[in-house]
């Protein structure tokens, strides 16, 4: 369908203001962008905001980022109809989930670095180990998805929100980075307080989908965000006129019924997301063979090792017979006290 | 095939260390003897910014074996350095002062000897800890009373009296409740203190000296003799008690409020000690620092108001309900009308100055006990919760029941470890070093000690978190926490800097350290060098080689 003249210059309209506003320093654009953002004692009705800590509720975010991400034709479909990673079910990965009338409405998980590292250090190594040098703890912000019903309707900002609630009262997490389209990268930049970490690529999981790395350093992040956002007038959750949001207030302190986190410990130690019962993980990974069939031998051994009820299930394949042979002799080597250097050496007769 | 010689077997002449090993594994047995690399590293670890290694760890069980080690270690021209838990937590821990001391762990030697109740005192070893004597008391019904401090159950009686610990009852004044020390010396004879130097004596255990000098204080905050064994006064359970909590909202208003309690204790309506918290203090018990204020500024709701934080640190405040200060302490009485006279003389004199007073008896606590059991766990309900949990912690202090209070907020920078710090600060990453100066309580030098301490820790990137304690009627202590991330290099080498700062500023000013880490004391001596001359000496004469405690 050809598109009408009107339409079309909007459109270029649009490209062109993008484009100029790329170039643009951030606190230029960053009154547009407050516009847009508003947020309704409305747009939270009957929804709840929490960590995924169910099978169902986890199994209803893996399917909402597997719809979305397909959707976008950035997933081939799976035949589980989800999207499920060995991060996801490590346990310190936390899954944020909304849910109205009992299903997922939205998601967005944060996958701690670790012993598997993260998923980012496939397409952007340089830049997340540039990151991780400067000690600390490090996460990746992942799987972001929202239900095409409740878009426009705040989820996405709640669940930034749950994030930020996440990271600053329950980890003490100190950076946190994510890879985006480069068409949302100036969101993330101007509104959220991501840097560029000058980096694009394409993302070879998501069909070669263009990705920009970029960061969030959150040591000390506090009076830029007052600075920037402490003046707007708020209004949450009441605001008639639906108010720009004071960002600041909004992450920070304003206590939201809908959010709910689990209590903070008593003295303030670091809290881990809800960890999967045995018998659950068990369950997941034996019906969702599909998403641990094809690991490496490392990823499995750290997967046994945070869930060690899986350890049959995940258990290493039959070597080769050539390989078997090979370490029954160098066991046999070590047996016998022989250097291995030596064995071929010494004459055999 | 052409023989050859074999080559000569290295000489069989042990390494030092392996001998003193050997002879070490003879006295106790091997399973109580390590130089695993693991163990020492453990034993290295520290609460301040530095530690240092022991070459041996060894852990006897007797008198007799300290004795054998002692001579074994003094024979191979080595140190021993004894801890009896190893929590002296933010004052070196359990760390000698040199690398390469023999490590003598008295953890073992955990016999409660005698309890009598009737003169109100136990004899205990080394490795007795708080609540192992608690759990005993109760256990055998005894209505005697042990003072406990915060450092938790798990921390020795022996060694925090040693360093001259300060506790929370009557008898806070721990040093000042012993006596009867039995001392393995460095020539390896066993010394017994006071009038337990007259075999049998009948006061042995009820006066800490008989004729002639005293020597017990030689073997607090000292090492120069590893003490196996001392009796420890205990009180006898109060007929009546109630417990004081105050709150004070004006900062700048401790020393007038100190000035009061010590009134109150000159008096005779306070019986023991009184602490009282400044807010950071408090609020780093609670929660951890927030990370989004890490970039070298300290929280405060002043200094810090240009930098962003002011606001982010009134509504922390104001979410954990923190007046600028908070104190508790203990009214005990023989009759409910006793307490009844000293509860209003308290509210009297105290109200004068704005403060806000709450006192509960023994029975309030048992019925709200009940219940905040009984509570449903409704949101509703948690800022009860909140507010009995933390009054319950200060009950159990005044009641003698060991706590791990203090240690919470040692924690206030370590966040990059998913450990519990609330039982042992080392295993959570914490770092914590104290300064404890001592003042006159009177309100002059309570408002100059505060300002220094939050002058110098806002100039180092700390928050000002202090504890203010009558530790007698006359004598107060300010404890001073320089709260950092171990995993964090450059704020180690801030704390290190910053406990220097404070122990300097105020031996200038004339507040000298009660209590110190390795590092403190040798910034004392520098202040007294004819004292520390004369104690030289005298340690010369006891133990020429410095076989125990060498550098200490």
């Amino acid at each position: 369908m050809l598109m009408s003249a009107a339409r079309l210059r909007r459109a270029v309209a649009r490209r062109l203001l993008r484009a100029a506003e790329s170039r643009l320093p951030a606190s230029l654009v960053r009154p547009r962008y407050l516009q847009h953002i508003r947020l309704g004692a409305r747009d939270l009705e009957g929804t709840v905001f929490k960590l995924a800590s169910t099978p169902e509720e986890r199994e209803g975010a893996f399917r909402l980022v597997h719809d979305s991400y397909t959707r976008k034709g950035l997933l081939d479909s799976a035949p589980t109809g989800l999207k499920v990673t060995p991060y996801d079910v490590m346990p310190s990965t936390a899954i944020f989930i909304a849910m109205r009338g009992g299903a997922v409405v939205g998601t967005l998980s944060l996958i701690e670095d670790g012993p598997l590292g993260l998923p980012m250090d496939d397409v952007f190594p340089h830049e997340t180990e540039r990151v991780r040098r400067r000690g600390g703890r490090l996460a990746e912000l992942s799987a972001y998805a929202i239900d095409p019903s409740v878009r426009g309707r705040a989820t996405s900002l709640m669940l930034y929100n749950l994030m930020f609630r996440w990271v600053w009262w329950h980890r003490y997490t100190q950076d946190i980075v994510i890879a985006v389209h480069p068409r949302v990268t100036r969101f993330y930049e101007v509104v959220l307080l991501f840097d560029r970490l000058h980096a694009r690529a394409s993302y070879h999981r998501f069909h070669n989908a263009p990705a920009e790395a970029l960061h969030l350093n959150l040591r000390g992040i506090w009076p830029r965000f007052e600075k920037l956002y402490a003046r707007k007038s708020g209004g949450l959750p009441d605001a008639p006129r639906g108010d720009a949001l004071n960002l600041s207030d909004f992450f920070g302190y304003r206590e939201f019924a809908e959010i709910q986190l689990p209590a903070q410990p008593e003295h303030g130690e670091p809290t881990l997301p809800p960890a999967w019962r045995d018998d659950e993980i068990e369950r997941f990974v034996r019906t969702r063979r599909h998403h641990f069939s094809g690991l490496d031998a490392e990823t499995r051994r750290l997967l046994r090792e945070a869930h060690p009820s899986l350890t049959g299930m995940l258990a290493d394949p039959p070597r080769p017979e050539r390989e078997r042979r090979a370490a029954a002799e160098a066991s046999e080597r070590r047996a016998s006290g022989t250097p291995p250097y030596l064995l071929d050496t010494l004459p055999t007769t | 095939m052409t023989a050859t010689a074999p080559l000569p077997r290295a000489t069989a002449r042990p390494a030092p260390r392996d001998a003193l090993r050997a002879a070490l594994e003879h006295i106790t047995g091997a399973l109580y003897v390590t130089d695993d690399d693991a163990a020492l590293a453990r034993a290295a670890r520290s609460t301040v910014p530095e530690g240092t290694r022991p070459a041996l760890i060894v852990r006897p069980s007797t008198r007799d074996e300290v004795v054998a080690i002692v001579c074994a270690v003094a024979a191979q021209g080595g140190t021993v350095y004894p801890v009896s838990g190893g929590r002296n937590w933010g004052y070196s821990d359990a760390c000698a002062p040199e690398d390469g001391a023999v490590l003598v762990d008295l953890s073992r030697m955990s016999r409660i000897v005698e309890v009598n109740a009737s003169l109100a005192y136990a004899v205990i070893e080394p490795g007795v800890t708080q609540g192992a004597l608690a759990a005993h008391l109760r256990a055998h019904d005894v209505p005697l009373r042990m003072d406990a401090t915060g450092a938790g159950p798990d921390a020795s009686i022996c060694g925090n009296v040693l360093e001259r610990g300060i506790g929370y009852g009557a008898y806070g004044d721990r040093g000042a409740h012993v006596g009867a020390l039995e001392v393995v010396l460095a020539d390896g004879s066993v010394l017994e203190t006071g009038v337990a130097a007259y075999g049998g004596a009948r006061a042995t255990h009820v006066r800490d000296a008989a004729i002639g000098p005293s020597l017990d204080g030689l073997f607090t905050q000292s090492g120069w003799g590893i003490v196996t064994r001392l009796t420890i006064w205990l009180q006898p359970e109060p007929r009546h008690t109630s417990y004081l909590f105050l709150e004070l909202r004006e900062p700048r208003s401790i020393g007038r409020l100190l000035a009061a309690l010590r009134d109150l204790r000159l008096h005779g309506v306070l019986p023991g000690v009184v602490h009282v918290y400044n807010e950071m203090r408090l609020l780093g018990g609670v929660m951890r620092r927030p990370v989004m204020a890490d970039d070298g500024t300290p929280l405060a709701r002043d200094v810090a108001m240009e930098a962003g934080y002011g606001a982010l640190t009134e509504r922390l405040l104001a979410r954990h309900r923190l007046p600028a200060w908070t104190g508790s302490a203990v009214i005990t009485g023989a009759s409910r009308a006793e307490v009844a006279a000293k509860r209003r003389a308290i509210k009297r004199r105290l109200s004068r100055l704005g403060v806000r007073t709450t006192v509960v008896s023994d029975s309030v606590v048992a019925t709200g006990a009940r219940l905040r059991a009984m509570l449903p766990s409704w949101r509703l309900f948690d800022p009860f919760r909140a507010t009995w949990d933390r009054m319950m912690l200060g009950v159990r202090l005044l009641r003698g029941e060991s706590s791990v209070q203090s240690l919470y907020g040692a924690g206030w920078r370590a966040r990059t470890s998913d450990a519990s710090g609330a039982r042992d600060p080392i295993e959570s990453g914490a770092g914590i070093t104290w300064v404890a100066p001592l003042l006159p309580a009177d309100a002059e030098c309570a408002n100059e000690v505060n300002e220094i301490a939050r002058t110098v820790l806002h100039a180092h990137g700390f928050e000002h978190q202090v504890t203010f304690t009558l530790v007698t009627e006359r004598a107060a202590t300010a404890v001073v926490s320089i709260c950092f991330d171990r995993a964090d290099a450059i704020e180690c080498a801030r704390a290190a800097a910053c406990h220097d700062a404070l122990v300097r500023a105020f031996l200038d000013r004339g507040y000298v350290p009660y209590r110190g880490g390795h590092r403190a004391r040798e910034m004392a001596r520098a202040a007294a060098p004819v004292y520390w001359n004369a104690l030289d000496r005298v340690r010369i004469a006891i133990d020429p080689d410095g076989v125990i405690s060498r550098g200490r």
